[in-house]
């Protein structure tokens, strides 16, 4: 027996460690789950900076979170409302305003180059005014949690609830380029349902006046 | 493996094939040494190479976000956003909600509160969004047969106009819009032209009976809601008859048969097609279009003799039923209503008086305030045609119609060919078209600015809801370039209105808020009630009937296809008609007595031929209820251009195509109509009809998914269950709580235990049949909301048309009296499903709300819930259904999963618009109120027959009208428990007999 299937052991030997060395690096998923992509994008945007350091609220420029399905990508006029006037890093800033001090003239607008691409697709000159030479082009941001098609995922009924962004979306905040923290997968999403749910216990704090909590575990809660 | 088992271990079976021996010892396999099976060892090598290939591939491509520049605040992402806009169907005018996604309008909805359509759609306007993203439609003007550009175009017709100055005349349909007819006036004042609209389904006979009755030239507004007996000469009010969305929302407040409040208005039906109005009438009698006059001439002196005032206009024999009619209409003077659609005005004038003689006019009928959903004359457009044949005009503007089809029995064509330059501005290539020298593509209505005004006061305002997709015009814009006036077109209709309509300082509010509610009113437009000219009554023409052998041809609309301008849509074609349930065809409707006599079944090919006209060639159709001496033929078929829809389905090794490559789908039956002193006249041409050998298949859904009980399986107390029951109104007027008899209940036993328990909402839907009178727009509407596919011809054919709700259609009856009950059907999402109990991979389980969910992810396709369903409502994916028209795919609902190959689907009771309406209750901090989710063919619904909410709710609705006397549910006795409660059909018939047991 031993020296009929000893062949067959070995290639299978091999293809078992293979599978194991595969399943044992941090990234190795089953397709579809997605953990830990951390693509880069089209502009070098840290949350880091304005969601950790300046401690804006995530609502500020993913306005539709509390009102829509999607959380939505702000639209490049929401980062006009500030890098219309700031334009580039505050040393760089105060260095051509002291320049320009020292030489006796107004200081020159300075864009830098991170911003660039900003400027670009709103066929915005340096100087802060519409080129009409140029056209706007939208920006093509790199999706990074994406459902697939067959889920309906609504972000209001959970940011409305009361569930942090940070517990699916994972500490943003902290992320100078942003990747996927939470799997997104089917058994994930229904482990904090369950545990949410009737059956189960209720982490999510009650807020006063709200019509109860239902989270669901049904599958058209999801799936339609 | 077998091979390396001892040949003691394998047992032959009865395929004669050996088989591993069940529960033999030596089946145990080898352990190895080191404790590892074999069956461990293959497994995971299996599940290393498994891991090993799909850690390769586990990346998925890269998909980008892209957010519009500026200014979607009001607009995120996948929020809908709604704007009230008028249907561009046909000319009835009626108020939509346009649900626009990302921009694009993806399904529309009935208006609620508007003047004409009362929160209610019909299929055509439900259908509308699909012609909306036809790739067939013009993308740029055409002159001379090539494709060119609207400078090109403006010149010619510039310089065309202008050289036949004087000679110009204007050929429109119906245009109610005030601002386009102020453009209308204005083009001819420049050009000296002439304007002439005709109808297709025309009502020029009513307008010109008024003009000699009552000197008015007006179709009047019918108020069916006032009505307590309503007699229909022939006019299909619930179905194709000038308004029938307002109609028949009009006509369910006259019906209402709710014990509290009971509206129990009667209807009388005489035709002689079985028209979709007609199976739902108390009482119905036939009559062959040639007596229409004669009966009325008949039911007007026995008004007359009752008034006090006897008449003596009627020459022919006696009809039974005009004493018994004429005294129920009595009865109800001042609320009763005398309708009828003949073409000829000299029976129309016989109409007039009947009602006058019932004191109808302003009661039911209003002459004040008319209606303006017809405004064809047909001599304005006899006098045209005669112009065109003499070559006195000198240049033709087609706007918005296609006369070149309609008007074929009026020798367009040959007067077409007399013109020397004809422009037609028009959405698609049609017969107009190809026979005119330039084309200006038109706007769909859904990418339009634009007016309507369907009944005199009643403003509606049509606004964009995407921008134009493929370029074009609408028919005001082009008439005001062509009159020098260049300013874009939001900028016309605006400032007809600032000037003639909203006038004063209060405009931009005022308009503003027009174009928020879709229509305003007008004020100070009523007329005075004009006096009723009795000198204009004359005793009708006699007309004859068709000699011995000869029968009468009647061309009639079809509910889906009205006069052919929706031939372009898909759904609209494969949608079951509402009484011969036949899609993707016409075909030549006989009375069962007259197919017998010519020995023909539905579906032989019969050749129908009449004097002038060259013999059409159609499918016979076996229509109960129909008038032995007519044969009856769809219009707005046979349209050019319809042969695109051969590959419509899928492809496969046996699909056959729906349409002969070349042809059409089904045949025109134009040219029997006739234009004459009386106008367009679509009835009484005489016809042989014999039969050519051939069968032509007919797909017709209506014995689809039936399931035949045989009488030595029925219940043991011998009685059949019937899946539609109707009560005599004697018998719901006396025990209104108690109209259907309960013993169709089962028995205190269950085999499944009580473990589907619904705390929170039990989601649950009631239809009523007294309402449901078949007109099918639920079904484009769940067709629209839920991504169904189409099929094609073929496919209906094998019973797998996708479509998740059907409409059941019930005859009851014999002869000329035969009635219908029409049934809606849907997954009726049982308690205890039998569909749910077989799925061997739980694809389909019941949720906590009390849905049967349907997982596509998760159904392998076994199709056994399909085979255990009693409702036989379930649909497989048999094929990837074709979606490579990426602009068709443009109108997909987004947040509808589009199903593949191999899943099952059906009704989800719109979970989508479930968990939407939960969300927005949610979102407001509101617990869930009744009414806050409306389903899609709730909503479409002209009549409200649906009703859909929280059974749990004591106070819904949908619990009320559960617990209503009528309610029963369909195959109770099978204890599914359905989660679909039916109110019994009511009529007013003799009392009497066991409730509602006839069959299918």
């Amino acid at each position: 027996m031993l020296m009929r299937s000893g062949p067959i052991a070995l290639g299978g030997a091999v293809l078992v460690l293979g599978g194991a060395a595969v399943l044992g690096e941090a990234n190795a998923h089953l397709p579809g789950n997605q953990q830990g992509y951390q693509p880069d994008q089209p502009i070098r945007y840290s949350h880091r900076m304005h969601a950790g350091e300046m401690q804006m609220d995530c609502r500020y420029c993913h306005f539709a979170a509390e009102t829509g399905r999607h959380a939505g990508v702000p639209p490049a006029q929401v980062c006009m409302n500030c890098h219309g006037q700031v334009t580039a890093g505050a040393d760089v800033l105060l260095a051509e305003r002291k320049a320009a001090l020292d030489e006796k003239r107004d200081p020159r607008r300075i864009v830098s180059d991170r911003l660039r691409p900003l400027y670009d697709a709103l066929a915005i000159g340096d100087d802060g005014k519409p080129d009409s030479s140029r056209t706007p082009r939208p920006i093509a941001w790199v999706r990074i949690h994406d459902l697939p098609d067959f889920v309906a995922f609504d972000h209001s009924v959970h940011v409305t609830r009361g569930v942090a962004c940070q517990a699916c979306h994972g500490p943003v905040e902290a992320m100078e380029q942003v990747r996927q923290e939470a799997p997104l997968t089917m058994g994930w999403c229904v482990e904090c349902h369950r545990a949410n749910g009737r059956e189960g216990g209720v982490a999510i704090p009650p807020v006063a006046a709200r019509a109860p909590d239902h989270v669901s575990v049904d599958c058209a809660a999801c799936h339609y | 493996m077998n091979e390396r088992l001892p040949p003691s271990e394998l047992v032959p079976t009865s395929s004669g094939a050996p088989s591993r021996k069940r529960g033999s010892a030596r089946l145990v396999l080898p352990v190895e040494r080191d404790g590892t099976s074999r069956r461990t060892f293959l497994k995971r090598a299996g599940y290393g190479v498994a891991a090993a290939t799909l850690a390769g591939c586990s990346r998925a491509p890269v998909r980008h976000v892209v957010p519009r520049l500026s200014g979607t605040e009001g607009a995120p992402a996948g929020k809908p956003v709604w704007i009230a806009t008028t249907c561009g169907g046909c000319a009835a005018g009626c108020g939509v909600l346009a649900k626009c996604v990302d921009g694009r309008p993806v399904k529309l909805e009935g208006l609620p509160g508007h003047p004409v359509s009362q929160g209610g759609l019909c299929a055509v306007g439900q259908a509308q969004v699909l012609s909306l993203y036809d790739s067939h439609r013009f993308g740029a003007p055409v002159v001379a047969g090539v494709k060119s550009d609207w400078a090109t175009l403006d010149a010619t017709v510039a310089s065309k106009l202008e050289s036949a100055r004087g000679r110009v005349r204007l050929l429109t349909g119906t245009i109610s819009g005030p601002s386009t007819r102020a453009w209308i006036a204005e083009f001819c004042s420049k050009f000296d032209a002439k304007h002439v609209e005709y109808d297709a389904l025309s009502a020029s006979a009513i307008a010109a009976a008024h003009s000699r009755t009552h000197e008015v030239r007006a179709v009047p507004g019918y108020r069916f809601d006032r009505a307590r007996v309503v007699a229909s000469f022939g006019a299909d009010f619930l179905g194709t008859w000038i308004s029938p969305v307002q109609f028949a929302a009009d006509w369910r407040k006259a019906r209402t048969f709710e014990a509290a409040r009971p509206a129990v208005a009667k209807h009388w039906q005489i035709e002689a097609r079985t028209s979709m109005t007609g199976l739902r009438a108390d009482r119905r009698e036939g009559l062959a279009p040639w007596e229409t006059g004669d009966a009325l001439a008949e039911l007007c002196d026995a008004l007359a003799t009752r008034r006090g005032t006897p008449s003596r206009l009627a020459t022919g024999s006696s009809r039974a039923w005009i004493a018994e009619l004429a005294g129920e209409l009595w009865e109800a003077r001042g609320a009763a209503l005398v309708v009828c659609d003949d073409a000829d005005p000299a029976v129309q004038i016989l109409v007039n008086q009947a009602n006058e003689h019932l004191a109808s006019y302003g009661a039911t009928v209003d002459l004040t305030a008319p209606c303006r959903a017809r405004l064809g004359d047909d001599a304005e457009l006899r006098t045209l045609l005669s112009d065109m044949a003499a070559g006195t005009v000198g240049a033709l503007v087609v706007v918005g119609c296609n006369p070149a089809y309609d008007l074929v029995a009026a020798n367009f064509g040959a007067a077409a060919a007399n013109v020397p330059f004809i422009v037609a501005v028009a959405p698609m290539a049609d017969e107009t078209t190809a026979a005119a020298h330039a084309v200006a593509p038109q706007l769909h209505a859904l990418e339009s600015w634009d007016d309507a005004e369907p009944t005199t006061g009643t403003l509606c305002l049509t606004q964009p809801a995407i921008a134009p997709l493929r370029g074009g015009r609408t028919a005001r814009e082009c008439l005001a370039r062509w009159c020098g006036d260049a300013r874009p077109d939001a900028e016309l209709l605006r400032d007809h209105w600032k000037t003639a309509i909203l006038v004063g300082p209060g405009f931009e509010p005022a308009f503003d808020r027009a174009l928020e509610t879709g229509w305003t009113n007008r004020w100070g437009v009523r007329t005075t009630k004009p006096r009723f000219v009795a000198a204009a009554v004359a005793a009708p023409l006699h007309r004859s009937e068709p000699e011995a052998g000869a029968l009468a041809v009647v061309v009639y609309p079809k509910v889906a296809m009205l006069d052919g301008s929706q031939a372009h849509n898909a759904w609209l074609h494969e949608l079951p008609d509402p009484v011969t349930k036949t899609t993707w065809d016409n075909y030549a409707c006989l009375s069962p007595a007259t197919a017998a006599r010519l020995g023909v079944t539905t579906g032989d090919v019969v050749r129908v031929t009449s004097a002038g006209v060259g013999p059409v060639e159609l499918p016979a159709h076996v229509q109960p209820g129909q008038h032995d001496g007519i044969v009856a033929i769809a219009q707005g078929y046979g349209r050019r251009g319809t042969d695109r829809f051969a590959f419509v389905g899928p492809q496969w090794l046996e699909s056959k195509p729906t349409v002969d490559v070349g042809g059409a789908v089904g045949k025109s039956a134009a040219a029997f109509q006739v234009l004459d002193e009386r106008g367009l006249v679509s009835s009484g041409r005489t016809a042989t009809v014999a039969p050519i050998g051939g069968r032509h298949p007919l797909a017709c859904t209506q014995d689809h998914h039936s399931l035949h009980v045989p009488e030595h399986l029925a219940p043991p107390d011998g009685k059949v269950r019937h899946a539609v029951r109707t009560v005599a109104l004697a018998d719901w007027r006396k025990d209104p709580a108690h109209a259907v008899p309960r013993h169709h209940e089962p028995a205190d036993v269950d085999l499944w235990p009580a473990d589907h328990e619904t705390k929170g909402h039990r989601w649950g839907m009631v239809i009523d049949l007294a309402q449901c009178n078949g007109c099918s727009a639920c079904v484009v509407a769940c067709q629209a909301e839920n991504n169904i596919p189409v099929v094609g011809k073929d496919e209906v054919l094998r019973h797998r048309e996708m479509q998740w709700l059907r409409i059941d259609r019930y005859y009851e009856g014999e002869g000329g009296s035969v009635s219908a009950s029409q049934q809606p059907m849907t997954c009726q999402h049982c308690a205890n499903a039998p569909c749910e109990t077989v799925c061997p991979v739980l694809a389909t389980v019941h949720s906590s709300e009390g849905l049967n969910q349907q997982v596509y992810n998760r159904c392998v396709g076994t199709r056994y819930c399909a085979n255990n369903c009693p409702y036989k409502v379930r649909r497989f994916n048999w094929f990837d259904y074709p979606r490579d028209d990426a602009f068709q795919n443009l109108g997909l609902n987004p947040i509808v999963t589009v199903r593949t190959r191999g899943v099952m689907e059906k009704c989800s009771l719109c979970v989508q618009r479930i968990q939407d309406g939960k969300a927005e209750a949610k979102r407001r901090g509101l617990p869930y109120a009744d009414g806050d989710v409306t389903t899609a063919c709730q909503q479409s619904c002209p009549v409200r027959a649906i009703t859909f909410g929280d059974l749990n709710d004591a106070k819904s609705e949908v619990s009320g009208r559960a617990a209503d006397g009528r309610a029963y549910q369909v195959l109770a006795e099978l204890n599914v428990k359905p989660g679909v409660s039916y109110l019994a059909d009511v009529r007013d018939r003799p009392a009497g007999g066991e409730a509602g047991d006839h069959g299918g």
